[in-house]
């Protein structure tokens, strides 16, 4: 008896015991790892494919990097901006203008205004001086979800809406829209089509280089060094300054950005 | 040793009780369909709003060209595969950013609408009224340049618009009590993007908006102005919405505008007073457009939000449930490069709908997509008046009864109800219990003209955990509060009198068997009456007419086509005694509705005595002596019932014949009435010669017929002593009718 009884608390307390720490372990294991942890969000996304990772930018095709360069930029960092004069190409609120940032060494679209909306608006990035004639811009790009590239030359005006310009767009092959690519003339803010091409459109979340040429009469578009369109202009815009082209909605970025003469 | 063993064993279980969340009955939500609407062509900031199981969806929209042309709407079941219905709401004009339609649901089911016109600077605001296909005529309700992203919310016939304008204050506009007011303005400038307002019980309406400076602000309507609350400070925030429980409790969303950390992502601010906010960062990472928030009857708060997920803009949505601090794992939409999302849900939170701007078409469209999974309200009753009947007869009631079906409640929780004639209550309106087991309760009778239609607003609560059920259901009744009918019970013989044949009847029915077929109207010889009832105007119909003597179970007859006419017996039938024997008639309408009358009939079939008779006498029509006046003198007839001043029949049995017969009971006998002449002599005017006589009929020229009378009490039982014989010579010149001369 005396046995039974002495017994009977060391089981207890060994149950006991058990549950204590398997308790205090649990608590411990899944308490936040210190103060200064991020709080675990409240909601959980799906599962998704991670975010494609950026890779290195395209090199420069031998034999450009030794022309005559009339600008280049790799937008190293934020100073790389005071070159460059940034217009909406279509009316938008004092709040929403284009907004772009060097981010990373790269241009980058971020949407409109101090809140960063996106906005379909079109905005356009320049570079250069109006006496710029014949010359070849080049830029890499980088499209994540935007859709729109674009390329600018012999742009001439103070109003975005009612300036003269070469422009091309090429759309992504996820943008439902044909054609994929235009090369347009736009005088005084009217537009007419030099160009067009149905190609599949490029292909988003990867580099390419784009490159834009006026010589002349002659404007031609090559995309990742393949020529796109060629045109004829026989009353041609005579010079103006260079650009590069988006939708005001972010997820591009540009780098390299370059504008060289033969 | 052994106590303090037990408090260990209790905190261990405390530690291990601290791992355990409640999960049961929740789902993560699940994307159901996904489709882009084809004609929503250059959609800006597409609305969603629904009643019911009903989503309708709105936008401006680009028939041709590169501006907006059309405020449009679409619809479609909350379950449905595809777009059942759309329509034209009215016109605008425009560089779509700036052309955009707002929706809101009210809770007897109108849509309305508000939307910009950019290049005529207005505002404009029309209502599809319940059940119609047909937008109202649109009214302005501002004017002025750059009104931008209407918003608007509807709490029963309240009605809160919003719009931003550059480098203004927010503006509101409310339309209460039949007339609009405002604009009130909010005390800060706002930013150029999409505001939200909401309304809720007991008059509450609340904005939130982006500030010029990027703060997420709040402004509560008070009735005259708005006061205004900066939520975030000075941490910026924008793209906010906002929705008040059906508690009263505010809940209000935003993104941070930082890319990553802790000021970034959806943020979710919730006030019970909407002056002291507690705020949380739901999931960090870079958003888009606005977060839209919304509160079921249940508590369960809805997030809908874009974000930057696997390199592109996706559309999110999840809930979480009341008492719950997670959400649940968020489904998205399936489309990517979505932009300016917007929710509503729908079947008590069932449903959730999104509509957002898909960028990957040129132009860009509405991309509708319908999540699943959350719940739903647990407070809900479907109220069901007089048990769902189509009317309801209120005569000489007070109350009615409704009883609740399709509950939706959390069984050992306490419910009450509220209720309101005619519009949603309100805390005018008191609650009152509500039991689970018998879910009915009384309500007053509505003041209502007779016969017309009235509507029922309930509202359940959940008093254990506060939920109102949102918004209030309804039911509709017709108020029928009279008969409008009639019914009389005769002498079985005056009815028969009319039948042209009644060879078919039993012999003591059968006047062409030689029944006496007249008498008083309250007097029956046999244990039968004669009923007709029938509907005079009674909206609901009338259902059944019942018969009954002093309290007896009563005969129900029902009506066939508003109408009973036929013989039936006596009520109390067994117990029927000779004399006077009254009978309530009851007639009910199809609402219930009940009216009664009496009368006395008389039960006699005991014949009367004849003891004598003065001299009668013919007296010839002046016109025609076919026809006679006869007059009886100092007839003395005794009956057991009937009198009439000192007379004791009712009239006289009248049987013609062209000579003397020694039978005259085979003669055909017709029962006429008699009239007083003075105290001892009554008499039959006009009495035919030719009554009862078979053809052919005797020519004209002097003859005499013979006249045999018999005496009747009222009930039609004839004196069976030999009758009286009057002799009446007569040229028998029939009735001449003198027609006038024609003159062509």
């Amino acid at each position: 008896m005396l046995k039974q009884s002495s017994r009977f608390p060391l089981m207890m307390s060994l149950i006991v015991g058990v549950l204590v720490l398997g308790g205090l372990g649990l608590v411990l294991t899944q308490a936040p790892q210190g103060a200064a942890q991020t709080p675990a969000p409240l909601v959980t996304y799906p599962d998704f494919p991670p975010t494609p990772t950026v890779g290195p930018n395209p090199t420069a095709p031998a034999g450009l990097a030794s022309s005559n360069v009339l600008f280049e930029s790799s937008f190293a960092d934020a100073s790389a901006l005071a070159a460059w004069q940034f217009v909406d190409q279509t009316y938008v609120l004092p709040d929403l203008t284009a907004a772009w940032e060097v981010r990373n060494g790269r241009l980058v679209q971020v949407g409109s205004g101090a809140a960063r909306n996106p906005s379909p608006n079109e905005a356009a990035a320049l570079v250069g001086d109006a006496t710029w004639q014949d010359y070849t811009i080049r830029t890499s790009f980088y499209d994540e979800y935007n859709g729109v590239v674009g390329l600018i030359a012999r742009y001439q005006g103070t109003e975005p809406t009612q300036s003269s310009y070469y422009r091309v767009r090429l759309f992504s092959t996820e943008y439902q829209v044909s054609p994929k690519v235009v090369l347009e003339k736009v005088v005084d803010g009217v537009v007419t089509t030099l160009a067009e091409a149905k190609t599949a459109g490029f292909t988003p979340r990867m580099w390419h280089t784009l490159e834009l040429s006026v010589q002349g009469t002659s404007v031609q578009v090559q995309l990742d060094g393949q020529m796109l369109v060629v045109a004829q202009d026989s009353n041609p815009l005579p010079s103006g300054r260079a650009g590069i082209f988006t939708f005001a909605i972010s997820g591009i970025f540009f780098d390299d950005v370059m504008v060289s003469i033969p | 040793m052994r106590r303090y063993i037990f408090v260990l064993a209790f905190l261990a279980l405390i530690g291990l009780s601290a791992q355990i969340r409640p999960v049961s009955g929740q789902s993560a939500p699940q994307r159901q369909l996904e489709f882009t609407i084809g004609n929503s062509n250059l959609t800006k900031y597409p609305s969603v709003t629904t009643y019911n199981d009903k989503v309708y969806i709105g936008s401006g929209i680009s028939t041709g060209g590169s501006l907006s042309t059309d405020a449009w709407s679409w619809s479609l079941g909350d379950q449905a595969s595809g777009i059942a219905w759309e329509s034209r709401i009215g016109g605008l004009s425009g560089q779509a950013n700036f052309s955009s339609v707002a929706l809101a649901s009210s809770s007897n089911g109108d849509i309305h609408a508000a939307w910009s016109s950019s290049n005529e600077s207005r505002i404009y605001y029309s209502r599809l009224p319940s059940g119609s296909q047909t937008w109202s005529p649109v009214i302005s309700i501002a004017s002025g340049r750059l009104m931008l992203y209407p918003q608007i919310a509807v709490y029963e016939s309240d009605v809160y618009i919003i719009w931003n304008q550059v480098d203004s204050p927010l503006s509101l506009r409310v339309y209460r009590n039949g007339s609009w007011s405002g604009p009130y303005y909010t005390q800060y400038q706002t930013y150029s993007v999409p505001a939200s307002v909401a309304a809720g019980p007991n008059g509450q309406a609340a904005i939130t908006y982006s500030t010029k400076d990027l703060a997420t602000a709040v402004a509560f309507f008070n009735g005259s102005g708005l006061s205004n609350l900066n939520l975030t400070g000075n941490v910026q925030g924008s793209d906010s919405s906002i929705a008040i429980g059906a508690n009263g409790k505010y809940y209000a969303a935003w993104r941070g505008l930082d890319s990553s950390g802790a000021f970034s992502g959806v943020f979710l601010g919730e006030s019970s007073n909407g002056v002291n906010w507690s705020s949380r960062q739901i999931v960090p990472g870079i958003i888009q457009g606005t977060v839209n928030v919304l509160v079921d009857g249940s508590g369960t708060v809805h997030l809908a939000w874009i974000a930057n997920a696997s390199g592109s803009l996706r559309g999110f949505y999840s809930y979480r449930l009341a008492g719950q601090s997670n959400f649940l794992t968020a489904a998205s939409t399936s489309t990517s490069l979505i932009f300016n999302s917007r929710l509503s849900i729908s079947s008590g939170g069932r449903y959730a709908h999104m509509v957002a701007e898909n960028f990957n078409i040129n132009p860009q469209k509405i991309l509708y997509t319908r999540f699943a999974g959350a719940p739903g309200t647990g407070v809900s009753a479907t109220p069901a008046i007089a048990g769902g009947a189509n009317s309801v007869g209120v005569k000489d009631k007070t109350t009615i009864s409704v009883s609740f079906t399709d509950l939706r409640v959390v069984q050992g929780n306490t419910y009450q109800v509220r209720w309101n004639w005619g519009a949603a209550p309100t805390d005018a309106n008191p609650w009152q219990a509500l039991s689970l087991t018998n879910p009915t309760i009384n309500v007053s009778v509505p003041s209502v003209a007779s016969c017309s239609s009235a509507t029922l607003y309930t509202q359940i609560k959940d008093v254990t955990t506060g939920v109102v059920e949102v918004p209030a259901k309804t039911d509709s009744v017709i108020i029928d509060s009279d008969v409008q009918a009639r019914a009389s019970i005769t002498n079985p013989y005056i009815a028969l009198a009319s039948l042209s044949n009644t060879d078919s009847l039993a012999a003591e029915l059968a006047l062409s068997k030689g029944a006496v077929g007249a008498g008083d109207p309250n007097h029956t010889r046999i244990a039968v009456v004669y009923l007709d009832a029938y509907n005079a105007g009674d909206c609901s119909g009338v259902s059944s007419v019942t018969l009954s003597h002093n309290g007896s179970s009563g005969e129900i007859y029902k009506l066939v086509n508003d109408r009973y006419q036929g013989l039936v017996p006596l009520p109390d039938l067994a117990n029927l005694e000779t004399g006077s024997w009254p009978v309530t008639i009851i007639i009910q309408d199809g609402a219930g509705n009940t009216q009664e009358t009496s009368v006395q009939m008389v039960f006699d079939d005991v014949v009367p005595s004849f003891t004598s008779a003065g001299i009668s006498n013919a007296t010839p029509n002046s016109q025609a002596d076919i026809l006679q006046d006869l007059t009886f003198p100092n007839v003395v007839v005794s009956d057991n019932i009937y009198r009439n001043g000192t007379r004791q029949f009712w009239g006289v049995w009248l049987a013609n014949s062209p000579s003397i017969v020694s039978n005259p009971s085979t003669l055909n006998w017709i029962a006429v009435p008699v009239e007083d002449v003075d105290a001892t002599t009554v008499r039959v005017r006009n009495w035919s010669l030719t009554a009862g006589l078979a053809e052919p009929l005797p020519t004209p020229g002097p003859r005499t017929t013979y006249i045999y009378v018999r005496f009747l009490d009222g009930a039609g039982n004839a004196t069976i002593a030999t009758p009286l014989r009057i002799d009446v010579p007569s040229n028998f010149n029939p009735v001449k009718v003198n027609l006038p001369a024609v003159m062509r």
